[in-house]
């Protein structure tokens, strides 16, 4: 009997890692925006923040998935 | 949004955060630790030799790659705001420290300004130097609770700052404190004179002037008078504007004269009251305000405190001093009475429950007074429940 390739076995490491780094994403970007609406001195620099993180983590999410997507094609 | 708790009445003068430049090291080192493995990967593929085709690893590579720059991001996020929450803030009643340790450690210190006692600066290396910055230590008395600001901009100016809002607020504290004592000391006063009128309005509602309208105006008039003058001189003294005016004067006849006021009220508690100044003996100081401040609380004190038994007072002159002393069978003093009985607001054990009108000031007030005119007071006792001695001493006029 023949075991999955390293190619099948892949994918799915790379739909966890990708489904991973966003919840740890999430989580840290609530845990933060708490802080800062919590204890920052001035309302603008909390929401500032808070778009700031969005973008450039979402930004890097989209590299995350399009390299998993390409992980998915690939194998 | 609650940074950090402010009081109603309190007013923030200052807010400081750490040094841009701090922000800006650790971004650097967490950038440098980022692109480090780009580096050192590329390096390796252009030098190194290998042996079999990684391109089938190349999606695998850019995932791990894209996950590598989220994390340096997420780090930089948790950097910014570490240092961001990290705040300093100088109000006029305090100082706040908020320490972000990190995102489940925050610490916030707050110290009243009066407890500062010095504050060190320290810079320590070419940038804080060059930049301006450096760590500032608030120290206490007690150096546990010391607070420790560091990298922040312009040390000696927040030093200067920080230590004039101190002594201000410490000036603050000092007038406030002197504004009690002169509301306690004229209440004081004031308590005294009300109830001697009380005790004059007494005899007029018992009936005792009905036939004589011109006594009952005198008797009011010179209580109101009394009122006025006690409470001026009080007032004078305690805003350092009382002029002690020293002449001669002979205290046994001053004391003979006070003393006869106290006479009907002794005999109404049954008290033995005797007076031994016959003879004259002549200090220089103010007669009215020994009157009016040292010989009535000294007589008032003796009359209160005294359920039952004799007061004597005498007057008598030796080589150097004219001393008058005050003793009474009363309720006497313990050690620690003593020590407090001159301080301001300091009253005897037995005070609030036989005299629950007493302020605590008299003998303070009394004390300025006498040491004003170049003497000393003091007070002697067995002990509680044998009676106390009260010793003034004046200077001998020849």
């Amino acid at each position: 009997m023949e075991g999955p390739s390293l190619g099948a076995l892949l994918v799915p490491v790379a739909w966890a890692i990708f489904l991973g780094a966003i919840a740890l994403t999430v989580l840290l970007g609530a845990i933060l925006a708490y802080h800062w609406f919590r204890y920052a001195m001035n309302p603008p620099a909390a929401v500032t923040a808070l778009i700031t993180y969005s973008i450039v983590s979402g930004f890097l999410l989209s590299g995350v998935l399009a390299a998993t997507i390409a992980i998915h094609i690939a194998y | 949004m609650v940074p950090i708790d402010i009081h109603e009445n309190e007013k923030v003068l200052l807010k400081l955060r750490k040094h841009w430049i701090i922000l800006v090291r650790d971004i650097v080192a967490t950038v440098i630790l980022g692109i480090l493995p780009f580096i050192l990967f590329g390096i390796i593929g252009l030098t190194v030799p290998i042996p079999f085709d990684l391109s089938a690893l190349i999606p695998f590579g850019a995932l791990l790659s894209a996950l590598w720059l989220l994390a340096i991001w997420l780090t930089l996020a948790v950097l910014w705001t570490n240092y961001y929450l990290d705040l300093w803030a100088v109000t006029d009643q305090r100082i706040i420290s908020v320490d972000q340790i990190n995102l489940f450690n925050r610490k916030v210190t707050t110290l009243d300004l009066e407890k500062i006692q010095e504050i060190s600066v320290r810079t320590e290396n070419i940038f804080e130097t060059f930049l301006h910055f450096g760590t500032v230590t608030i120290e206490t008395a007690s150096p546990e609770n010391d607070v420790r600001m560091e990298g922040i901009p312009h040390p000696e100016q927040i030093r200067t700052r920080i230590l004039e809002q101190a002594n201000h607020f410490r000036q603050l504290l000092d007038d406030n404190e002197s504004k009690k004592q002169l509301l306690h000391m004229v209440s004081h006063e004031v308590k005294n004179y009300l109830a001697k009128d009380a005790a004059a309005l007494a005899e007029i509602a018992e009936g005792s002037f009905d036939r004589h309208p011109g006594m009952v105006k005198s008797v009011a008039s010179q209580a109101l008078s009394e009122t006025r003058k006690g409470v001026k001189a009080m007032m004078d003294l305690l805003q350092g504007e009382t002029t002690i005016e020293m002449q001669p004067f002979d205290l046994a006849a001053t004391v003979r004269d006070m003393a006869r006021g106290y006479e009907v009220a002794a005999r109404k508690k049954a008290l033995s009251f005797n007076v031994d100044a016959s003879s004259p003996c002549v200090v220089r100081g103010d007669a009215e305000k020994m009157s009016r401040l040292v010989i009535k609380n000294l007589l008032d004190n003796a009359l209160n405190y005294t359920p039952g038994g004799s007061i004597a007072v005498a007057v008598e002159k030796n080589a150097s001093v004219v001393r008058l002393t005050v003793a009474d069978t009363g309720v006497g003093l313990s050690p620690e009475d003593m020590e407090r009985l001159f301080t301001p607001g300091g009253k005897g054990a037995e005070s609030s429950s036989i005299n629950p009108e007493s302020t605590g000031y008299g003998l303070a007030i009394a004390k300025q007074v006498v040491e004003a005119q170049g003497g000393r007071i003091w007070a002697e006792s067995e002990g509680p429940g044998k009676g106390s001695t009260f010793i003034v001493e004046l200077p001998v006029t020849y």
